[in-house]
Protein backbone atom coordinates (compact mmCIF):
# COMPACT_ATOMS: atom_id res chain seq x y z
CA UNK A 1 0.00 0.00 0.00
CA UNK A 2 2.71 2.42 1.00
CA UNK A 3 4.76 1.59 -2.05
CA UNK A 4 1.81 2.33 -4.27
CA UNK A 5 1.27 5.69 -2.62
CA UNK A 6 4.93 6.58 -2.90
CA UNK A 7 4.89 5.71 -6.59
CA UNK A 8 1.69 7.73 -7.03
CA UNK A 9 3.41 10.66 -5.32
CA UNK A 10 6.33 10.53 -7.71
CA UNK A 11 4.08 10.29 -10.75
CA UNK A 12 1.86 13.12 -9.59
CA UNK A 13 4.88 15.30 -8.85
CA UNK A 14 6.19 14.64 -12.34
CA UNK A 15 2.85 15.33 -14.00
CA UNK A 16 2.18 18.40 -11.84
CA UNK A 17 5.59 19.87 -12.60
CA UNK A 18 5.22 19.51 -16.32
CA UNK A 19 1.59 20.69 -16.15
CA UNK A 20 2.62 23.87 -14.36
CA UNK A 21 5.42 24.34 -16.89
CA UNK A 22 2.90 24.09 -19.75
CA UNK A 23 0.53 26.59 -18.09
CA UNK A 24 3.28 29.18 -17.73
CA UNK A 25 4.74 28.43 -21.13
CA UNK A 26 1.35 29.35 -22.64
CA UNK A 27 1.21 32.48 -20.49
CA UNK A 28 4.78 33.36 -21.47
CA UNK A 29 4.06 33.16 -25.19
CA UNK A 30 0.80 35.06 -24.84
CA UNK A 31 2.58 37.83 -22.96
CA UNK A 32 5.35 37.86 -25.55
CA UNK A 33 2.73 38.06 -28.28
CA UNK A 34 1.07 41.02 -26.58
CA UNK A 35 4.33 42.88 -26.41
CA UNK A 36 5.33 42.01 -29.92
CA UNK A 37 2.07 42.58 -31.77
CA UNK A 38 1.61 46.05 -30.36
CA UNK A 39 5.17 47.08 -29.81
CA UNK A 40 6.22 48.96 -32.92
CA UNK A 41 3.99 51.77 -34.09
CA UNK A 42 1.24 51.16 -31.57
CA UNK A 43 3.63 51.04 -28.65
CA UNK A 44 2.42 52.35 -25.37
CA UNK A 45 5.29 54.79 -25.25
CA UNK A 46 4.31 56.37 -28.54
CA UNK A 47 0.56 56.37 -28.77
CA UNK A 48 -0.83 55.74 -25.32
CA UNK A 49 -2.04 52.22 -26.05
CA UNK A 50 -1.57 50.69 -22.65
CA UNK A 51 -2.71 47.16 -23.47
CA UNK A 52 0.91 46.00 -23.38
CA UNK A 53 1.45 47.34 -19.88
CA UNK A 54 2.60 44.68 -17.48
CA UNK A 55 3.26 42.09 -20.18
CA UNK A 56 7.00 42.20 -19.49
CA UNK A 57 6.45 41.51 -15.81
CA UNK A 58 4.21 38.62 -16.73
CA UNK A 59 6.89 37.28 -19.07
CA UNK A 60 9.44 37.30 -16.25
CA UNK A 61 7.02 35.65 -13.85
CA UNK A 62 5.96 33.06 -16.40
CA UNK A 63 9.61 32.25 -17.14
CA UNK A 64 10.16 31.63 -13.43
CA UNK A 65 7.05 29.44 -13.47
CA UNK A 66 8.31 27.41 -16.42
CA UNK A 67 11.68 26.90 -14.73
CA UNK A 68 9.96 25.84 -11.52
CA UNK A 69 7.67 23.41 -13.35
CA UNK A 70 10.41 21.87 -15.46
CA UNK A 71 12.69 21.34 -12.46
CA UNK A 72 9.82 19.84 -10.46
CA UNK A 73 8.84 17.55 -13.30
CA UNK A 74 12.42 16.44 -13.94
CA UNK A 75 13.08 15.80 -10.27
CA UNK A 76 9.94 13.70 -10.07
CA UNK A 77 11.07 11.74 -13.09
CA UNK A 78 14.56 11.30 -11.61
CA UNK A 79 13.01 9.96 -8.44
CA UNK A 80 10.99 7.52 -10.49
CA UNK A 81 14.10 6.37 -12.33
CA UNK A 82 16.09 5.98 -9.11
CA UNK A 83 13.19 4.15 -7.50
CA UNK A 84 13.06 1.75 -10.44
CA UNK A 85 16.70 0.87 -9.87
CA UNK A 86 18.23 3.23 -12.37
CA UNK A 87 21.75 4.44 -11.71
CA UNK A 88 21.66 8.24 -11.72
CA UNK A 89 24.93 10.00 -11.11
CA UNK A 90 24.69 13.77 -10.94
CA UNK A 91 27.34 16.37 -10.19
CA UNK A 92 27.00 18.08 -6.82
CA UNK A 93 26.53 21.46 -8.43
CA UNK A 94 23.48 20.20 -10.26
CA UNK A 95 21.55 20.52 -7.02
CA UNK A 96 21.56 24.28 -7.54
CA UNK A 97 18.92 23.73 -10.21
CA UNK A 98 16.47 22.90 -7.45
CA UNK A 99 16.68 26.52 -6.34
CA UNK A 100 14.37 27.20 -9.28
CA UNK A 101 11.50 25.76 -7.24
CA UNK A 102 11.55 28.15 -4.24
CA UNK A 103 12.47 31.06 -6.50
CA UNK A 104 9.61 30.20 -8.83
CA UNK A 105 7.16 29.75 -5.96
CA UNK A 106 7.74 33.34 -4.91
CA UNK A 107 8.61 35.10 -8.15
CA UNK A 108 6.14 33.55 -10.56
CA UNK A 109 2.84 34.39 -8.86
CA UNK A 110 4.22 37.62 -7.48
CA UNK A 111 5.18 39.01 -10.88
CA UNK A 112 2.05 37.62 -12.53
CA UNK A 113 -0.09 39.31 -9.88
CA UNK A 114 1.75 42.54 -10.50
CA UNK A 115 1.11 42.29 -14.24
CA UNK A 116 -2.55 41.48 -13.64
CA UNK A 117 -2.98 44.53 -11.42
CA UNK A 118 -1.48 46.64 -14.21
CA UNK A 119 -4.05 45.18 -16.61
CA UNK A 120 -6.80 46.01 -14.12
CA UNK A 121 -5.62 49.60 -14.07
CA UNK A 122 -5.86 49.67 -17.86
CA UNK A 123 -9.27 48.04 -17.85
CA UNK A 124 -10.69 50.56 -15.41
CA UNK A 125 -10.00 53.43 -17.82
CA UNK A 126 -12.91 52.65 -20.09
CA UNK A 127 -14.05 56.05 -21.30
CA UNK A 128 -17.13 55.12 -23.28
CA UNK A 129 -18.32 52.76 -20.55
CA UNK A 130 -18.56 49.72 -22.71
CA UNK A 131 -17.87 47.74 -19.60
CA UNK A 132 -21.41 48.51 -18.50
CA UNK A 133 -22.18 45.26 -20.27
CA UNK A 134 -19.78 43.52 -17.92
CA UNK A 135 -21.59 44.91 -14.90
CA UNK A 136 -24.90 43.85 -16.38
CA UNK A 137 -23.50 40.40 -17.01
CA UNK A 138 -22.36 40.26 -13.40
CA UNK A 139 -25.93 40.80 -12.29
CA UNK A 140 -25.56 44.20 -10.70
CA UNK A 141 -28.69 46.30 -10.39
CA UNK A 142 -27.00 49.45 -9.17
CA UNK A 143 -25.10 50.19 -12.36
CA UNK A 144 -27.82 52.19 -14.06
CA UNK A 145 -27.54 55.07 -11.62
CA UNK A 146 -23.85 55.64 -11.91
CA UNK A 147 -23.11 54.92 -15.56
CA UNK A 148 -22.61 58.20 -17.35
CA UNK A 149 -20.49 59.99 -14.82
CA UNK A 150 -17.16 61.05 -16.21
CA UNK A 151 -15.14 59.99 -13.21
CA UNK A 152 -16.65 56.56 -12.83
CA UNK A 153 -16.44 53.52 -14.97
CA UNK A 154 -18.75 50.60 -14.98
CA UNK A 155 -16.65 48.70 -12.50
CA UNK A 156 -17.28 51.43 -9.97
CA UNK A 157 -20.96 51.49 -10.63
CA UNK A 158 -22.24 49.21 -7.88
CA UNK A 159 -20.42 51.29 -5.28
CA UNK A 160 -20.86 54.76 -6.65
CA UNK A 161 -24.34 55.63 -5.28
CA UNK A 162 -23.10 54.87 -1.78
CA UNK A 163 -19.86 56.74 -2.21
CA UNK A 164 -21.06 59.82 -4.02
CA UNK A 165 -22.02 61.99 -1.02
CA UNK A 166 -18.66 61.45 0.65
CA UNK A 167 -16.46 61.73 -2.39
CA UNK A 168 -15.65 65.18 -3.78
CA UNK A 169 -13.68 64.42 -6.95
CA UNK A 170 -14.19 67.71 -8.79
CA UNK A 171 -13.11 69.99 -5.99
CA UNK A 172 -9.94 67.96 -5.54
CA UNK A 173 -9.07 67.95 -9.19
CA UNK A 174 -9.67 71.58 -10.11
CA UNK A 175 -7.92 74.63 -8.77
CA UNK A 176 -10.24 76.49 -6.44
CA UNK A 177 -10.80 79.39 -8.81
CA UNK A 178 -12.03 77.25 -11.68
CA UNK A 179 -15.12 75.67 -10.26
CA UNK A 180 -18.13 75.22 -12.46
CA UNK A 181 -20.69 77.96 -12.08
CA UNK A 182 -23.42 75.49 -11.31
CA UNK A 183 -21.72 74.07 -8.27
CA UNK B 1 12.87 11.68 1.08
CA UNK B 2 9.91 13.30 2.74
CA UNK B 3 10.77 11.95 6.17
CA UNK B 4 14.47 12.69 5.93
CA UNK B 5 16.68 14.78 8.17
CA UNK B 6 16.06 18.20 6.64
CA UNK B 7 12.93 18.97 8.62
CA UNK B 8 14.20 22.31 9.87
CA UNK B 9 14.86 23.61 6.38
CA UNK B 10 11.53 22.20 5.31
CA UNK B 11 9.71 23.92 8.16
CA UNK B 12 11.39 27.24 7.46
CA UNK B 13 10.76 27.06 3.77
CA UNK B 14 7.15 26.02 4.13
CA UNK B 15 6.48 28.71 6.71
CA UNK B 16 7.88 31.18 4.23
CA UNK B 17 5.67 29.70 1.57
CA UNK B 18 2.59 29.87 3.76
CA UNK B 19 3.35 33.40 4.86
CA UNK B 20 3.89 34.44 1.27
CA UNK B 21 0.43 33.28 0.37
CA UNK B 22 -1.24 34.68 3.41
CA UNK B 23 0.39 37.93 2.38
CA UNK B 24 -0.88 37.56 -1.15
CA UNK B 25 -4.44 36.92 0.02
CA UNK B 26 -4.28 39.98 2.24
CA UNK B 27 -2.71 42.04 -0.51
CA UNK B 28 -5.33 41.08 -3.05
CA UNK B 29 -8.16 41.57 -0.64
CA UNK B 30 -6.89 44.90 0.61
CA UNK B 31 -6.35 46.07 -2.93
CA UNK B 32 -9.91 45.10 -3.84
CA UNK B 33 -11.32 46.94 -0.85
CA UNK B 34 -9.12 49.98 -1.31
CA UNK B 35 -9.89 50.36 -4.96
CA UNK B 36 -13.41 48.99 -4.66
CA UNK B 37 -12.57 46.52 -7.32
CA UNK B 38 -14.51 43.43 -6.38
CA UNK B 39 -15.84 43.57 -9.92
CA UNK B 40 -12.29 43.51 -11.25
CA UNK B 41 -12.14 41.18 -14.24
CA UNK B 42 -10.47 37.98 -13.11
CA UNK B 43 -10.33 39.15 -9.50
CA UNK B 44 -12.40 36.18 -8.40
CA UNK B 45 -9.99 33.76 -10.03
CA UNK B 46 -7.14 35.61 -8.40
CA UNK B 47 -8.71 35.14 -4.99
CA UNK B 48 -9.42 31.48 -5.78
CA UNK B 49 -5.78 31.05 -6.72
CA UNK B 50 -4.59 32.78 -3.57
CA UNK B 51 -6.88 30.60 -1.45
CA UNK B 52 -5.64 27.41 -3.12
CA UNK B 53 -2.03 28.47 -2.67
CA UNK B 54 -2.76 29.20 0.96
CA UNK B 55 -4.36 25.77 1.31
CA UNK B 56 -1.27 24.09 -0.15
CA UNK B 57 1.11 26.05 2.04
CA UNK B 58 -0.94 25.44 5.15
CA UNK B 59 -1.45 21.78 4.28
CA UNK B 60 2.27 21.22 3.81
CA UNK B 61 3.07 22.99 7.05
CA UNK B 62 0.51 20.87 8.86
CA UNK B 63 1.99 17.71 7.36
CA UNK B 64 5.35 18.37 8.97
CA UNK B 65 4.44 17.04 12.44
CA UNK B 66 2.94 14.04 10.70
CA UNK B 67 6.14 13.57 8.76
CA UNK B 68 8.29 13.94 11.85
CA UNK B 69 6.12 11.53 13.81
CA UNK B 70 6.00 9.04 10.98
CA UNK B 71 9.67 8.25 11.18
CA UNK B 72 11.01 4.76 10.58
CA UNK B 73 9.05 2.16 12.46
CA UNK B 74 5.75 3.99 12.54
CA UNK B 75 2.43 2.70 11.40
CA UNK B 76 2.23 2.23 7.68
CA UNK B 77 -1.16 3.87 7.45
CA UNK B 78 0.25 7.14 8.82
CA UNK B 79 2.74 7.26 6.02
CA UNK B 80 0.05 6.34 3.55
CA UNK B 81 -2.10 9.22 4.75
CA UNK B 82 0.83 11.59 4.51
CA UNK B 83 1.74 10.47 1.00
CA UNK B 84 -1.85 10.64 -0.19
CA UNK B 85 -2.22 14.12 1.31
CA UNK B 86 0.85 15.31 -0.55
CA UNK B 87 -0.62 13.94 -3.78
CA UNK B 88 -3.80 15.92 -3.15
CA UNK B 89 -1.84 19.06 -2.28
CA UNK B 90 0.20 18.76 -5.46
CA UNK B 91 -3.02 18.61 -7.46
CA UNK B 92 -4.29 21.70 -5.64
CA UNK B 93 -1.01 23.44 -6.44
CA UNK B 94 -1.57 22.85 -10.16
CA UNK B 95 -5.12 24.14 -9.78
CA UNK B 96 -3.92 27.32 -8.10
CA UNK B 97 -1.49 27.95 -10.96
CA UNK B 98 -4.27 27.38 -13.47
CA UNK B 99 -6.56 29.79 -11.60
CA UNK B 100 -3.83 32.42 -11.60
CA UNK B 101 -3.35 32.05 -15.35
CA UNK B 102 -7.12 32.26 -15.83
CA UNK B 103 -7.25 35.50 -13.83
CA UNK B 104 -4.41 36.91 -15.91
CA UNK B 105 -6.07 36.05 -19.21
CA UNK B 106 -9.40 37.50 -18.06
CA UNK B 107 -7.71 40.74 -17.04
CA UNK B 108 -5.93 40.90 -20.40
CA UNK B 109 -9.22 40.49 -22.27
CA UNK B 110 -10.78 43.30 -20.24
CA UNK B 111 -7.78 45.54 -20.86
CA UNK B 112 -8.06 44.83 -24.59
CA UNK B 113 -11.75 45.76 -24.46
CA UNK B 114 -10.95 48.99 -22.67
CA UNK B 115 -8.22 49.94 -25.14
CA UNK B 116 -10.43 49.01 -28.09
CA UNK B 117 -13.28 51.13 -26.74
CA UNK B 118 -11.01 54.15 -26.74
CA UNK B 119 -11.21 54.16 -30.54
CA UNK B 120 -7.85 55.28 -31.83
CA UNK B 121 -5.05 54.12 -29.60
CA UNK B 122 -3.88 57.66 -29.03
CA UNK B 123 -6.96 58.75 -27.13
CA UNK B 124 -7.19 58.64 -23.39
CA UNK B 125 -4.96 56.33 -21.40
Amino acid sequence: MNEAFAKLLMWSFTAAGYGVAVIWLIAFFRAAGRRDSQSVEASGFVSGNRAVDGAGRVMLGAAAGVAMGVVAGCSGMLTLIINAGGDVDMPELFGLAFLAIPVGLIACPGLVLWGTVVSWRVAERDPDLDAAAMVAAAGSTAGANAVGGEQTDALDAPFDPLDAPFDPPTSLQKPSGERDAGR
Amino acid sequence: MFFGGAELLFVGFMLLYGLNWIGLVLFTGAMGLRRRRWGTPGGGWMLVSAALYGAVGLGLVMLIPLGVIAGPGNAAWVESVALASVVVLIAVWVGSNAALAKALFTAWRAADEAVKSQGSPGVGA
